[in-house]
């Protein structure tokens, strides 16, 4: 096992930026519809911000804080989400992913922008989990460097 | 024998140097890639689709099955490093 990386200034910035790189990712997310962003972006800023973690804290600390247990629901929510969507277009009379037919707003224009919203979050979780769960499986694995 | 790679690598290169002239200008709005659907894109997507970032309205609304297939691909990606890799 590699020694940590010990250094107050490392270590405390790391924890500082934490919450506010979360908080862009979200921003990003949030706003895809509108501005530059969306899912496959908005989760690998959640996930570097886990990757910096484990980095200057601790693999074991990163694993702490997003847990295995949450990570694997997380990592099939997005497909399992574009297929209830995309169902829900259908049961509605549009085609396949035909966001504009169903009637749950009265405004076409508004439904749209929410199912998109909606696609893109699960593309957010997923891409999260996944790209956390990479890097944590090739971390964590056995170090043979004698 | 020994130029004969040089040579072929020559060739090609000439070739490609050659057919460059006849690209369309870089960032040239009358290239066929920009004739072809994106002026509909431009001129519909807001009342069809409802969002104003025409890149995530073509990611996810027109190419809505191509996305589905990608965020697919890194499902299984994952899947695929959980089964080698062992769980932590």
């Amino acid at each position: 096992m590699p020694e940590l990386f010990e250094d107050v200034i490392v270590r405390t910035i790391a924890r500082l930026m934490t919450p506010f790189i979360q908080l862009f990712a979200l921003y990003v997310l949030m706003h895809g519809h509108a501005t530059p962003g969306g899912g496959f972006q908005a989760g690998v800023i959640i996930a570097a911000s886990f990757i910096l973690v484990a980095i200057a804290l601790g693999l074991e600390e990163a694993k702490d804080r997003v847990k295995q247990k949450v990570r694997l629901p997380m990592e099939s929510f997005g497909p399992l989400n574009f297929v209830v969507v995309g169902v829900v277009c259908m049961i509605c009379g549009g085609y396949y992913l035909q966001y504009t037919i169903v009637p749950l707003l009265p405004s076409l224009q508004a439904v749209g922008a929410v199912l998109i919203s909606a696609v893109e979050v699960g593309i957010g979780v997923t891409v999260m989990a996944m790209v956390t769960t990479i890097f944590f499986s090739m971390a964590g694995g056995k170090h043979d460097t004698s | 024998m020994r130029f004969a790679p040089l040579m072929l690598v020559l060739v090609i290169g000439a070739t490609l140097a050659i057919a460059v002239a006849g690209m369309p200008a870089f960032g040239s709005s009358d290239a066929p890639a920009y004739t072809h659907v994106v002026p509909r894109y431009l001129e519909n997507c807001v009342e069809e689709t409802g969002v104003g970032n025409i890149v995530t309205a073509i990611v996810v609304y027109y190419r809505g099955y191509d996305t589905f297939g990608e965020i697919t691909v890194i499902f299984t990606a994952g899947i695929a490093v959980i089964a080698l890799l062992g769980r932590e």
